[in-house]
This record gives C-alpha cells, sequence and structure tokens, in this order.
C-alpha cells in the first residue's frame, strides 16, 4: 500500500510536471516577486509604526485562518478504484493515513513560513519571551492536525447536510481557537481551547459515518485535480481541464445579446461557455476583491498597485478560454472557415475583459486623487489588451 | 440526373501505407436512401470519415453536389449534416443552446428555426429537456438531440451512423418517419446500420462493405442476386455474401 501511494504521487507529478515550465515562464512570477517585494516595504513601515487601534489580532486571525481551516487531503484515488481497491479496503489504512500526513507536512510547512512572517506583528501588540514563537508553532501544528483529522471524518459522513454544517463548524471553531489563543496567551485561554477542540473530536462519534466514503472521497479528489488544472490552463492548454457545468439562469438571459447570425457562431458558443464554466466565478470573485480593496485600502499607491493586478490577471484568466472547444468534433463539420473559432474566441475574451477593466475602473478613479493618471490608465489598460488580444489572434 | 455524394474509386484510410478502403465507388442520387452495411471493422465508418471531410483519401474523389472539399470547402460542407454514432455535445451547452447554435453555424435565420425547432422538439417529446445539459440526458435523449441539430437544418444529405441503439421506439419511429418525409423532399440520405431489417425496409438502395472492398450494391434485387440463393431475406443475403468474402 506504501507503493501503492508513492507510485500515485508519482504518476501525479509526471502529469503535471510538463505544465509546470509554462507556469514558470509566465509573467507570473515576475508578478509574485514584485508583489512579494512591494508588500514587504509595505510591511516592514507598517511594523515601525503601527497605527494605534489596528485590529492587529483580528487580522492575524483571520490570516491564519486560511490556513488552518483550509485542510484539503489528497488522496490520488482514482474512479477505477471502486473496483480494484475497495475490496481491499481492511487494508487501505496505511495509504490513507500517508495521505493526511502527506498533506499535513506540506500544509505544516507553509503554516510555518507563514507563521515566521507573520510573528513580528503579532510582536507588536504582545509581551513574549523567546519560546513563545515556537509554543505557538506547536499550537499552530495541534490545531492543524485536529482540524485535518476533523476534515476527514467530515468525508466519511453519510449525509451531506451533515458535511455542510461540520464544514461550518470547522471554520467557526478554527476561528475561535485561534482569536483566543492570539488574544489571551494565558492558562485559561489554553483550557478553553482544550475543551472546545475534545468536544469537536468527540462529537464525531455521534454521526453516521462510512468507514471510508469512496464515491465521496474520489469526487473530492477530482475537483482538487480539477482545480489545480484549471490553474494550470491559464498558462497552457490542459487537455485533462475537466469542466464543471453551472447553469446561472438569471445570465443566461444575457445570451439573447448575441445577434442571431452565422458570424457569431462561436461568440454564442464562447459567451455561454464563459457564463457556465468555473472561470466565470474565479474572475467574478477576483473583481469583487478588487473592487472591495481599491474602495477601502487607504494607501494610495496599493489602490494603484490592486487595479493592475486585476486588469492583468483577468485578462490571463479570461483567455483561457481559447482552449475550450478546441478539439471539438463539430468544430470540424460547421461549414464555418477555422479562422472564425479565434475571432469569435477573441472578440468575446476582449469584450469581457473590457467590462472587467471599466467596472474595476469606477472605485478606483471614485477614490484616487490624481483623476488624469486615473484615465490615462484607463485607457492604457484597454489598449494593452486590445494589442495583447489582437497579438493572440495572428499566433494562433 | 448527378448523384448528390459521389465517391469514385476512393481509397484511403487512417495511414498511407494501411489502406482500409480498396477502391470505393458509391453513388447516392437526390430523394434516395442508401443503406451501408458490412461487418465491424469493414470500413463503414471509415467511409463516413472520409465523406465527412476529416480524413483525406489516398486517390479517387469524392463530390457532394459537384463539388470537392478541396474546392469549395463551404459549401461542400453546408451540404450535408451528419448524425454520429455517439452523440458528442458540448458540456456547456443546454439542448435548446445546442440547437441555436446549429442554426447560427448553418446560417438558418430566427424564424426558420423556430418554426423547425418547434416541429422536431414535439417530434422527439424533448420539451422539457430544452433546458437540460449533456450530463443530465441518458444516451437515447442526446442521440434524439444529434438527430434534431441534423434535421433542423435541412441539407441535401444526411449522414446517419447507426442511429437507433438508445433510441427509444416511439424516436425510431420518429426518425423513420422524418427520413421518409426528408427524402421525398428531395434529400438523400447515406445511413449506416447493423439494424438489417429496418435497412431493408427502408432503403432504396444498399452498399454492402466488406475488409474495405463494395462486394455488392445496388437494390434489393441486386443483392439477392449476389448472393446466390433463392429470394433470401437481405440478413441471409448479407450472411451469404460476406461468408463467400472470407474465401475470396
Amino acid at each position: 500500500m506504501n507503493d501503492l501511494w508513492n507510485k500515485r504521487v508519482m504518476e501525479f507529478w509526471k502529469e503535471v510536471a510538463p505544465y509546470l515550465k509554462f507556469v514558470l515562464n509566465g509573467g507570473l512570477i515576475a508578478f509574485i516577486v514584485i508583489s512579494f517585494s512591494i508588500g514587504s516595504i509595505y510591511y516592514r513601515r507598517f511594523l515601525e509604526n503601527p497605527p494605534p487601534d489596528f485590529p492587529i489580532h483580528f487580522l492575524l486571525t483571520c490570516i491564519m485562518l486560511l490556513f488552518i481551516a483550509l485542510n484539503p487531503i489528497r488522496t490520488y484515488l482514482r474512479e477505477a478504484d471502486l473496483i480494484y481497491l475497495v475490496p481491499a479496503e481492511h487494508q487501505m489504512n496505511k495509504y490513507f493515513n500517508k495521505s493526511i500526513t502527506a498533506s499535513f507536512i506540506t500544509q505544516g510547512s507553509v503554516l510555518t513560513f507563514i507563521w515566521i512572517l507573520l510573528y513580528p506583528l503579532y510582536l507588536v501588540t504582545n509581551e513574549t519571551n523567546s519560546m513563545t514563537f515556537f509554543i505557538f508553532l506547536l499550537m499552530l501544528f495541534i490545531f492543524k492536525w485536529i482540524l485535518m483529522l476533523g476534515n476527514w471524518q467530515e468525508q466519511q459522513f453519510q449525509s451531506n447536510v451533515h458535511r455542510k454544517i461540520y464544514s461550518v463548524l470547522r471554520w467557526l471553531i478554527s476561528f475561535v481557537v485561534l482569536y483566543v489563543l492570539l488574544t489571551f496567551n494565558s492558562f485559561k485561554g489554553f483550557v478553553f481551547i482544550g475543551i472546545v477542540l475534545m468536544t469537536y473530536f468527540i462529537s464525531f462519534r455521534l454521526i453516521p459515518s462510512y468507514m471510508i466514503h469512496w464515491n465521496r472521497l474520489i469526487f473530492v479528489e477530482q475537483q482538487h485535480k480539477a482545480r489545480i488544472y484549471a490553474f494550470l490552463s491559464w498558462f497552457v492548454d490542459v487537455p485533462q481541464l475537466s469542466k464543471r457545468v453551472k447553469h446561472r439562469k438569471m445570465l443566461s438571459r444575457s445570451i439573447k445579446l448575441v445577434p442571431f447570425q452565422q458570424e457569431n457562431t462561436y461568440l454564442y458558443l464562447y459567451f455561454v461557455t464563459w457564463i457556465r464554466s468555473d472561470l466565470f466565478g474565479m474572475i467574478v470573485r477576483m473583481t469583487l476583491v478588487g473592487i472591495v480593496l481599491v474602495t477601502f485600502l487607504s494607501i494610495v499607491w496599493m489602490k494603484y498597485f490592486i487595479f493592475i493586478a486585476v486588469v492583468y490577471l483577468s485578462g490571463l484568466q479570461i483567455l483561457s478560454l481559447r482552449h475550450y472547444h478546441q478539439n471539438m468534433f463539430w468544430v470540424n463539420i460547421y461549414p464555418l472557415p477555422k479562422e472564425l473559432r479565434i475571432e469569435g474566441v477573441l472578440k468575446n475574451s476582449f469584450r469581457i475583459h473590457i467590462i472587467i477593466i471599466l467596472i474595476i475602473s469606477i472605485p478606483f478613479i471614485l477614490t484616487i486623487t490624481n483623476l488624469i493618471l486615473g484615465f490615462v490608465l484607463l485607457a492604457l489598460s484597454i489598449l494593452l489588451s486590445k494589442i495583447y488580444h489582437r497579438s493572440l489572434g495572428k499566433k494562433l | 440526373m448527378n448523384p448528390v455524394l459521389q465517391l469514385k474509386e476512393v481509397t484511403g484510410g487512417y495511414s498511407l501505407k494501411k489502406p482500409v478502403l480498396h477502391g470505393l465507388s458509391i453513388n447516392v442520387n437526390p430523394g434516395e436512401m442508401v443503406g451501408l452495411i458490412g461487418l465491424n471493422g469493414a470500413g463503414k465508418s471509415t467511409t463516413i470519415k472520409h465523406v465527412l471531410g476529416l480524413l483525406k483519401q489516398h486517390k479517387g474523389e469524392i463530390l457532394i453536389n459537384g463539388h470537392t472539399l478541396e474546392s469549395k470547402p463551404m459549401d461542400y460542407r453546408a451540404s450535408y449534416a451528419y448524425v454520429p454514432e455517439n452523440p458528442l455535445m458540448y458540456d456547456e451547452l443546454t439542448v435548446q443552446e445546442h440547437l441555436e447554435l446549429t442554426a447560427m453555424a448553418y446560417d438558418i435565420d430566427k424564424k426558420t428555426y423556430t418554426n423547425r425547432v418547434e416541429y422536431l422538439v414535439d417530434e422527439f417529446q424533448m420539451r422539457d429537456k430544452l433546458t437540460k445539459f449533456s450530463a443530465h440526458l441518458s444516451k437515447g435523449m442526446r442521440q434524439k438531440m444529434m438527430i434534431m441539430s441534423a434535421f433542423l437544418v435541412q441539407p441535401s444529405l444526411y449522414i446517419i451512423d447507426e442511429p437507433f441503439l438508445g433510441l427509444d421506439p416511439l424516436g425510431i419511429r420518429s426518425l423513420l418517419d422524418l427520413m421518409v418525409k426528408m427524402k421525398e423532399a428531395g434529400a438523400s440520405i447515406l445511413m449506416s446500420s447493423h439494424i438489417l431489417s429496418t435497412i431493408e425496409q427502408y432503403c432504396d438502395k444498399l452498399v454492402v462493405l466488406h475488409e474495405g472492398h463494395v462486394i455488392a450494391s445496388g437494390e434489393l434485387n441486386d443483392i439477392q442476386l449476389a448472393s446466390g440463393l433463392d429470394n433470401p431475406s437481405l440478413e441471409d443475403a448479407f450472411y451469404a455474401l460476406v461468408k463467400d468474402g472470407f474465401k475470396r
């Protein structure tokens, strides 16, 4: 079973490796490095001179929450395992333990990194001795481990309702535990945390569960993989890209806006595809976060930074639509020239991108003082998008 | 009368070294339904792929309404509609959107589209499925969706690959009725199937493929004659022919 697990991990990386170089080649790395260095300057300045009533504990809790409450477990299971591995269920403990441990180690290292990053922020408000860093790190590991096991148990639940309740509960408990830990560094606080976590852990016995909920685990694994491929597809064509489809009935009405004409066939196809795909959710979420940040951040250059980031990343995401349907059988059958597909893809993505640029521009221009620079940036974004779309049109 | 579809001495297949089809000649005239029959691997699907223009023949010529794919690609493609053996749908589109997309691709105006779809939707009992996605449809319903798309176009040539599997009896009846109706209106149909009784009953002409060769073609009489049996059913004649085929 140990060998099987190792083999699965190897196979996964073999599958993903060819795409990674495209991710590393892209502008994304430069983007991350630049934002990281800019961020660190800002962070240092903040640490030296923190605003007096800034809710540091609350912020710390919210950031740490992501790394404590989110704890996906990769099992590398496949659909065929329903036939071949289910009969060996009683021997699978080793395999699943390894899955949980491996996920814990990866996410634990990220957690450590984040804690190193945030510790100075914690120091701003708290008296500490030299051991606090390590004691807290140990505590964080223990929370993470318990919540990870909690996540594993959740997956085995028979009913989806229980799963949903417990998933909310997991976030809630993570939040409370973190907040108590960071705010009241005291013995009473530790006792309280201990009681909460014990209760949480014991309560799993009360919920009807499978020993191993194979279908659920396979579904979760597939979704996880789909997310990885969706990310990779921003950079390169990924044939394994599996698609989840959402109807979005209200929005679907806007499909009627595409005129019923032969030349719009692909515009229609890609517009519908966009509305129904995961891509839509990603872009909307990012734009919304962008709007909130641009509106409420008080540091001006951060606004500029967020504006540019949203324009750049949304362009990157929307263009991954071009990988959809390119191997679809019907595309070769329609009495339409091949170039019309590319044209349709680009026309559709350009229009959507313009709309995103305009939407993010509204809070941006309304809240900055240098209006001229604001409009110049808006015009420049549209122009660059146009140039990029055109150059892609030639390349494809 | 010029044939709608003409295969002239077509040799072809996936690789140049190993052709699957050997000197195939088939004519489909206006208002004619031609049945393509043969065992698994006889070359039916390969023939259809050549006609669709997905494979390029090594030798010979394929004409639809007098045009080759090379000479007038858009006219060639616009002249036929295809019903595949395995329904292929876009995951993101509902049934209705598939139909609209097809109408747009084949340059059918909105009014004509509406008229034709209204009829087809009732005929195939798909009204309550119009807003469903491929993932929520059974194989038979997806097959109906493919058939509706093809008959929405009303081209001069229908290419239909084994349409009956997975289709419910009402669906089969509707499909056959539609084919007869289109045929009477002057369209041509090339259909491949293993359901010999249906082929025998509905097709005007038959082409028996065996190992990439046409071993018999023509009307039912001609096939019966070629089999050497005394007034056999198509099934018996077919059996006799392909058994012979093995000996050659």
